[in-house]
């Protein structure tokens, strides 16, 4: 049953000329879950707006064509600092209730409902702005399901959350549409942890739908279009030309011991880190002013030259470690080297940029070093592919270009160190690999570079070594292969397809020992 | 559930708490209403941030002191005189001395007044209350104050990153800071402005203001309320009676004297009415971690 349609649709932002929709048609079924994918800028996350009636009714504009359907649909937004309103649990998922008049027992009774529904029952007396990431997802969530919403749109719901937290979500949304037969549309440019979960996929491309059918016909489809949308297990099974594509590990698994055989050959390990050290921690201790540990005895060296991951869950101490690296912080015991000037990029792209333009950002960093070297801004733009934004105010650009931006003004100073806070943190795969490229060809050039990340992908693709840090200790400390090679969560997804069978990391490795069987000989 | 103290109560005790640290001039009710509160404070579970006070109160008062004698040069009794240059002659009295140890006591009186109050309420049910009268405007300001922890938590940041940006935020004279700061406080401001429509986009989609609203929780005010409201306003007779008499003025100027005399009897009655009062401030607030009960 059709619960959502829009006919001919175009919308058009005020102030905007160009459409940010052109001509849409979609249709939306009851219980089904949606996957919108698309690169950043073709209109996904105003597509989400429009079936949530936010286009124009909110931001105004000029819509053309015809939407019908329900207008009873919860909204879940990116970023879950800003969506969170009320300062405890329980009245924020109540908040929507009392806005719609709601009486107060059937209020109680809703939110009793949706808080045990989501299994956050615990988290309703704490206050909103002491929870994690993924627990301030799961809350707005609950504030959408508590008006008694059976059609939820999301908007990159697990694009700021770490991996598990991410898991949780993805399965929350999973078991409201199996379960429950909620509605689900899920807006996501990086689609490897939900297109198993979609009943449907829709490409959307300058604000039009490209592709509307089902993920297995969508990683045929995209494969073709542009890699950068399959997930990495998805993309191995491309590279070796297989008519087969899998959307899940356990599907690649069995489709590799089925119709490939694997070389089992030991493959390269990282060389060893240089002798001269540039960055030396010994025994150091941090506590923050509340009197939680957050660095507990940590001893860790890094080679000049080398790069360095630092992996671990949330709060284990890898930012604090990182920031008292940059002279952030001082270590409450123990002592620590640092040899070269430090770069340090956050978390966070935005608290970089103020200037009217990307260049004048640039500039500001050097003038503040007394560093003026307009050659080399004009060297780290091209590098990083912002040239053609030079002249553009930083606060325009998309959030990968932010990124690059931010990480440019950080360059600017020539450090010889560089300290990277969660750099793919937003980013889609395309723009994740040319920074792992950039970031090879600063490490040819000499420095010294740790990332601390969630994402195995990108420690696969940059980190001669991996540290593993828990509960503020250094857990195992040793090259990346033998760190993720046969990890049940710290791994790659190829690498977890592989278990048993060989040790890639990657999806060029694994293209490379794998062979259609029959035909190994040839 | 955990009760909190009434918002009309909360509000009441805010003005009169407020009011006394301002027309109490003698310094021996003016400490004690120091003291009193800060136990409350501390007992409140807030001793830790009081540490954290302590720093910025020993500084502001230890300025509070000099200026207040340099600037102020009334008094009959000289401590002693000099020539500065550019600020010329200056004569320090006692009373300009004992004068400034008020402010600083009324400044302390103040902060922890705030503090107690931020302690005694649950901060929705208090706007919730209020918003039955001010809708709108009330509501907004609850948001408000929810973003300010966010926004402390941005500008410790963004400070991070200008400073490995080389920007130096600590040496220099006054305008050179200022300067400084600049960029700081853009990317916040910035940054506070794409924040506020992503919240205002989040509460449109939340159904806010779209029609009329109920509340989730009856603030009722329970019979500890009404014996607090009652201890308060008993606590208004004896600070109006101090008024009155002149009990709780002092002379600074020209030079130092009691308005009144003293009274031993009054003191005993305010101390008791300001303890009970406070005393059962925190009680109200927190009375599920308590034996007491009425």
């Amino acid at each position: 049953m059709e619960v959502f349609s829009m006919e001919n649709l175009t919308y058009c932002y005020p102030q905007k000329d160009k459409p940010a929709l052109s001509q849409l048609d979609l249709k939306i079924n009851d219980g089904e879950f949606l996957l919108v994918a698309g690169a950043s800028g073709s209109g996904k996350s105003t597509l989400a707006r429009i079936i949530s009636r936010l286009a124009p009714e909110f931001y105004g504009g000029k819509i053309e064509g015809e939407v019908k359907g329900t207008r009873n649909i919860g909204m879940v937004f990116q970023d879950p600092e800003k969506q969170l309103v009320m300062e405890t649990v329980e009245r924020e998922v109540a908040f929507p209730l009392e806005n719609r008049g709601v009486e107060r027992n059937f209020m109680r009774k809703q939110v009793l409902e949706v808080l045990s529904l989501l299994g956050i029952w615990h988290l309703k007396d704490k206050k909103t702005y002491e929870l994690s990431g993924g627990e301030k997802q799961k809350v707005a969530i609950a504030a959408a399901l508590a008006v008694r919403n059976r059609f939820l749109v999301l908007d990159e719901p697990v694009s700021q959350l770490d991996p598990m937290a991410a898991d949780e979500i993805m399965h929350l949304l999973k078991k409201l549409n199996d379960d429950l037969g909620f509605t689900i549309v899920l807006v996501e440019q990086r689609t490897e942890k939900c297109l198993s979960y979609a009943d449907r996929v829709i490409f959307l491309d300058e604000g039009e739908i490209s592709f509307d059918g089902k993920p297995a016909e969508y990683v045929k489809w995209v494969g073709k279009h542009d890699c950068n949308f399959l997930p990495p297990v998805t993309e191995l099974f491309w590279r070796l030309k297989s008519d087969m594509f899998p959307l899940t590990v356990k599907q690649g698994r069995e489709l590799i011991g089925r119709n490939y055989t694997v070389l089992a050959e030991i493959l390269e390990t990282s060389a060893a880190s240089s002798e001269h050290k540039a960055i030396a921690l010994n025994k150091v201790d941090y506590s923050f002013e509340n009197g939680t540990k957050a660095l507990d005895s940590v001893t860790l060296d890094v080679g000049k030259g080398e790069t360095l991951g630092i992996i671990g869950a949330n709060g284990a101490g890898k930012s604090t470690a990182l920031r008292i690296i940059a002279g952030l912080l001082n270590p409450r015991k123990g002592n620590m080297y640092v040899e070269g000037a430090v770069g340090y990029l956050s978390q966070e792209p935005n608290d970089y940029l103020f200037n009217d333009t990307v260049y004048e950002e640039l500039l500001f960093t050097q003038k503040n070093f007394q560093k003026v070297d307009i050659g080399f801004i004009d060297e780290i733009l091209g590098d990083l592919d912002i040239e053609s934004k030079r002249n553009v105010n930083p606060r325009d650009l998309s959030g990968g270009e932010r990124q690059r931006v931010a990480l440019a003004s950080v360059l600017a100073m020539k450090p010889e160190i560089l300290l990277l806070d969660e750099p793919t943190r937003g980013l889609n795969k395309g723009y994740k690999m040319r920074l792992a490229a950039y970031l090879r060809k600063l490490k040819d050039k000499g420095k010294t570079i740790v990332i601390v990340t969630h994402d195995m992908e990108f420690v696969a693709e940059v980190c001669d070594r991996v540290a593993i840090m828990f509960e503020g200790q250094i857990a195992q400390d040793g090259p990346t292969r033998e760190i993720l090679s046969g990890g049940l969560h710290f791994t790659t997804d190829i690498n977890r397809m592989f278990h048993g069978m060989a040790s890639p990391l990657k999806i060029d490795e694994a293209a490379c020992i794998c062979f259609e069987k029959g035909s190994e000989g040839s | 559930m955990c009760h909190k103290l009434y918002p009309a109560n909360a509000i009441v005790l805010l003005v009169v708490l407020i009011a006394a640290s301002l027309l109490v001039s003698h310094p021996l009710y003016a400490a004690l209403l120091v003291l009193v509160l800060s136990f409350s404070v501390a007992a409140f579970g807030g001793a830790g941030e009081l540490k954290g006070l302590l720093r910025f109160w020993i500084v502001t008062g230890v300025m509070i002191l000099i200026i207040n004698p340099l600037v102020s040069t009334q008094g009959d009794n000289v401590l002693f005189r000099t020539v500065l240059p550019i600020v010329g002659r200056i004569r320090v009295t006692v009373e300009s001395l004992a004068f400034a140890g008020l402010m600083v006591l009324r400044l302390f009186s103040m902060v922890l007044v705030i503090k107690l109050f931020g302690l005694s309420i649950d901060r929705d049910d208090f706007f919730g209350y209020l918003s039955r009268y001010m809708n709108k405007l009330v509501l907004t300001m609850s948001m408000t104050v929810n973003v300010i922890h966010r926004l402390r938590v941005e500008i410790h940041r963004v400070s991070e990153v200008m400073a490995m940006r080389g920007l130096d935020l600590k040496s220099g004279g006054l305008v050179r800071r200022i300067k400084a700061y600049y960029p700081m406080i853009k990317v916040v401001l910035i940054s506070s402005l794409e924040g506020s429509v992503n919240r205002a986009e989040a509460l449109y989609s939340r159904g806010y203001g779209k029609g009329k609203r109920s509340f989730y929780r009856e603030i009722e005010m329970t019979g500890r309320d009404r014996i607090h409201m009652f201890v308060l306003c008993v606590y208004i007779f004896v600070l109006a009676l101090g008024i009155a008499r002149g009990w709780l003025g002092f002379g600074y100027f020209p030079s130092i004297s009691p308005k009144g005399d003293f009274s031993a009897a009054y003191f005993a009655l305010h101390a008791a009415s300001l303890g009970t009062l406070i005393e059962m401030t925190r009680r109200c607030s927190a009375w599920k971690f308590s034996a007491w009960k009425i």
